[in-house]
Parts: C-alpha cells; structure tokens; sequence
C-alpha cells in the first residue's frame, strides 16, 4: 500500500510538472534574420532626386520624355503602388 | 525596392498642337508612410519651330529627328544649332536616355551667326530594330534665363497606323512607365496612359 502511494505521488509529481511546462508561452526567437515585419518601426522612405523638370522649348506635335530617378533612403524595403497621370 | 536601391520613372508627355506653356505633375503611391502621395511635375513650352517671331537665342535644324528603321547603320546623325543671339552661348545635356541615344553636344562656345553640332547615335541596335521608339534629349544653354530645348527622336520601322478609336496620339497626354531597377532585372510597374487632360 505504501509503495501504491510513494508511485502514485511520484506520477503526479511528473503529470503536474508536464502541466506546468505547458502552461507556459512559448519563447520568442531572441534573434531573427529575417527583415522587420508588417509591425516593425522600420519603413522604407522614398527619395525624389530632382522632382521637377523643365523641358523648356519642345516642338508642338511631338513626345518627349525625361527620367525621374527614385531612392529608397528608408530603413525597409519600399514599395511603388501605383503611378497617376497629373 | 531593397534599401538604399534606385529606380527609375520615364514620364512621356505628347505636346499639343498649339503652341503654349505646359505643366504636368504625375502622382506617385508608394508604401512610405511619410509620404503615401508624391509628386514629380514636368513643365515647358510647346512651340512652332517655324515661328520665329519668337525671341528665342538659338535655331535648331532639325528641331526633330526622325530615323525609319535601316537608316542608322551605325552612324551619327547631326543636329545643327545656330546661335541668333548677340551673345556667345555654350550648351550643355541635362536630359538623355543613355540606353538609346549617345549624345555628343559640342563643348565649345558657339559665336554669334555660328553654328555647331550636336551628334547624336543611337545605341543597342538590335534589341530596338524591331519596335523602334520615341525619346528625346534636352539641352541648356549659357544664357541669362538658362534657356532649355528639347529635341524629340523618333525611331520607327513605319509609319504608324491610326485605327479609329485606337492608338490616337492625344495632345497632352502624360504616359507614365517604370522601367524599374536601373540593373534591368524584368521589374516594371504598369504603364498608364492618360486618356484626357488638355492644356492646350
């Protein structure tokens, strides 16, 4: 009887300890490699070098075309959504 | 794009058939949450290039170059700018699409009733032969008012044909395009074309 008693509290003390350990959140990696996520601080930032151009005198009837040159100067990646004619 | 990496936006804008000033601003988006909405804002002047009344201090002959597919071969085609002024004037490229065209604009002076040379060559031939395309360059000059000349460049197989209702040319128009990293690496971001807008 007495052994019964010793195994049994010997089980219980396992099954509680089990239980506990469970109970607990699971830790958080401490270090990542991968970049911030959606939640992150960090954001990319958009640079326009030199926003404005002039074309100056351009013949009537014609297309003419220059190149707007973007930087990302952010922390994050950047993303270009959409462009809108003015 | 990746931090600290650049991309590039062509704005091609169609000059009207009047001869006036023009002022465009394409609205960018992006997920820069300083900045959701930017804008870039082109602007000029369209103008008759057999009008001289205006006071302007160069003339360009031709004020467009057009080359039909099968006449480059490789060789330079010459842009002949004539200085009307009173004053000496130099001039200097400060808009160029460097994967097309190699632009060569004459370092030297240009007197008064002279002339010199801007030299331009077309570059990569054979992936452009087939399609053709439509850039332009743009010069400054020495003037007080840092006078700016844009030269449009058409390089075509043929003429183009206008279907009703397809591919009309609208004056004012503002396509945007992004030919994406400058490493080329295939990322573009839809082209738009804008179906209104005059400004006469």
């Amino acid at each position: 009887m007495k052994k019964h008693l010793i195994i049994f509290a010997i089980t219980a003390l396992f099954i509680l300890s089990g239980i506990a350990l469970a109970g607990t959140s699971p830790s958080r990696a401490t270090t990542s490699n991968k970049a911030p996520g959606p939640e992150s601080n960090y954001s990319g930032k958009m640079q326009i070098l030199e926003p404005d151009f002039d074309f100056g005198y351009t013949p009537m009837r014609t297309k003419v075309s220059h190149i707007f040159w973007l930087k990302n100067i952010g922390q994050d990646s950047l993303e270009i959504i959409n462009i809108k004619p003015g | 794009m990746a931090v600290g990496d650049s991309s590039e936006i062509e704005i091609i804008y169609t000059v009207s058939g009047r001869a006036g000033k023009f002022s465009k601003a394409p609205r960018l988006y992006t997920s820069d949450p300083s900045a959701a909405e930017s804008r870039v804002k082109i602007f000029g002047e369209g103008v008759d290039p057999n009008d001289s009344s205006k006071n302007q201090p160069i003339s360009i002959d031709p004020p467009e170059l057009k080359v039909t597919v099968g006449e480059e071969n490789g060789d330079k085609f010459k842009i002949n700018v004539k200085n009307i002024s009173e004053d000496n004037l130099s001039m200097k490229l400060v808009s160029t699409h460097p994967d097309f065209i190699d632009v060569d604009v004459p370092g030297k002076d240009i007197k008064p009733g002279k002339s010199r040379e801007i030299e331009v060559k077309f570059e990569n031939m054979e992936e452009r032969s087939e399609i053709g395309f439509r850039k332009s360059f743009t010069i400054e000059l020495s003037d007080s008012a840092k006078s700016r000349y844009t030269i449009p460049i058409t390089y075509e197989k043929e003429k183009p044909q206008v279907a009703s209702g397809q591919n009309r040319q609208i004056p004012g128009a503002t396509a945007v395009q992004s030919t994406g990293l400058r490493t080329n690496n295939g990322n573009s971001i839809k082209l738009i074309k804008a179906g209104t807008s005059n400004d006469g």
